[in-house]
């Protein structure tokens, strides 16, 4: 798995921020490759359970934007009812999932639109208020789209930065689909304790430290650092294993030559 | 290849538990001086987590799990889990139990506080030391 990867989803309201997704979308593509880049969720087929097909294609994707323009808020369906309220309203079933699911949610805000209080937002949207929003006006346009690439590469790049995944979200949850979820590393937790606990030296704790590590890892979708610190905990268990024998050793090279060592263990 | 790697040190594990069961079980570390001193214990003379774990897995093999508490309540504490993990590793089988069981900053917590209080020298904690 290429380090560099994610993938980025644009979210917006067809009728409210159409144009303004579509320069975003292809001003985003001087930093990113186009195959990163996803406007629409041509994932779904007729007959799809949407709600399914947007947590299927949203487990792909590493970052969401979404792209406010003035009537984000109050955009009304046919029945006069604001978009937003309704739950089966696409733009909010997909933000909804990403905030659930600990990916990183950027709202981009067009034509002066201010970012919505929690008051304005049903209840499932309303952690998106307090997201770092990044604004982007026409004349700045191309110097705004760059310092928004610059903060999503810091989110895929440095992925340390990124606050730590809600509980809810399992990477096994993600299985049936085309990609499926690399499997947890093992932490080697067995090693970690039986060397703690019987080796001469207690450098079997170390193991346990980077085990501990592997899973809040691999839950927080850092794969690649996950396995790094279940190999830690193998080669720190192994390290214990040798130290044991080296004291055993020597020990014993003791007690052949007659020395007072007592037995202590 | 990875596969065959799997099973010699699945080969590994159950000749080393065998062997060491054995050994554990006929000679006592008590009366037999061939068991490896604690190094940690040699240079600070304090008990590490593991100190006084061959006497408590005597005692275990023994049926005497009191008295195996007392030497190291930590191997008593921990045993159900290796065993668990060790199944889980050489057969496969378990994998739920041994997930449900996988709780390593838990682990790191209980053994470090046991490290220091079994290393308080008043009555209530001298229960966890390793004795001599």
């Amino acid at each position: 798995m290429p380090k560099y990867s994610g993938t980025i989803f644009i979210n917006y309201r067809k009728d409210d921020s159409n144009w303004n997704a579509l320069a975003l979308y292809n001003e985003l593509q001087k930093y990113f490759e186009e195959e990163r880049l996803f406007k629409d969720f041509n994932a779904i087929q007729p007959g799809d359970d949407f709600v399914l097909s947007i947590q299927r294609a949203l487990s792909k994707c590493d970052v969401l934007l979404v792209v406010m323009g003035r009537h984000w808020l109050d955009a009304r369906n046919s029945n006069n009812v604001r978009r937003l309220d309704d739950p089966d309203d696409f733009v909010r079933i997909e933000i909804a999932t990403a905030l659930e699911r600990g990916i990183q949610v950027i709202p981009v805000l067009f034509d002066n639109t201010p970012i919505p209080t929690p008051q304005q937002l049903p209840d499932n949207l309303k952690p998106l208020s307090r997201r770092q929003a990044i604004e982007i006006n026409p004349n700045g346009f191309e110097d705004d789209v760059k310092r928004l690439a610059v903060a999503i590469k810091k989110v895929l790049c440095e992925e340390e930065t990124i606050p730590p995944t809600p509980k809810s979200f399992k990477a096994t949850e993600t299985r049936g689909t085309n990609n499926p979820p690399l499997a947890k590393p093992d932490n080697n937790l067995v090693w970690a304790i039986i060397t703690t606990l019987l080796c001469c030296l207690p450098l079997g704790i170390v193991s346990i430290l980077h085990a501990s590590k592997v899973d809040s890892l691999y839950h927080s979708g850092q794969y690649d650092l996950a396995k790094n610190e279940s190999a830690k905990a193998k080669q720190w268990a192994i390290y214990a294993v040798i130290a044991g024998v080296v004291v055993y050793v020597l020990y014993f090279i003791l007690i052949v030559l007659g020395s007072t060592f007592n037995s202590g263990y | 290849m990875k596969l065959l790697n799997h099973h010699l040190a699945v080969a590994a594990c159950i000749a080393i538990c065998s062997v060491a069961m054995y050994v554990l079980y006929f000679f006592n570390p008590l009366r037999y001086a061939f068991y490896p001193p604690c190094l940690f214990k040699k240079i600070t003379t304090l008990d590490c987590p593991g100190c006084g774990s061959a006497r408590a897995l005597h005692s275990v093999l023994h049926g005497n799990i009191l008295k195996a508490a007392d030497y190291n309540l930590l191997v008593v504490l921990f045993m159900p889990v290796v065993i668990c993990g060790l199944l889980y590793f050489c057969t496969g089988r378990g994998e739920r139990l041994w997930r449900a069981l996988n709780k390593p900053l838990l682990y790191f917590l209980i053994i470090c506080t046991f490290f220091i209080l079994r290393n308080i020298n008043i009555y209530p904690f001298t229960f966890l030391s390793a004795g001599k």
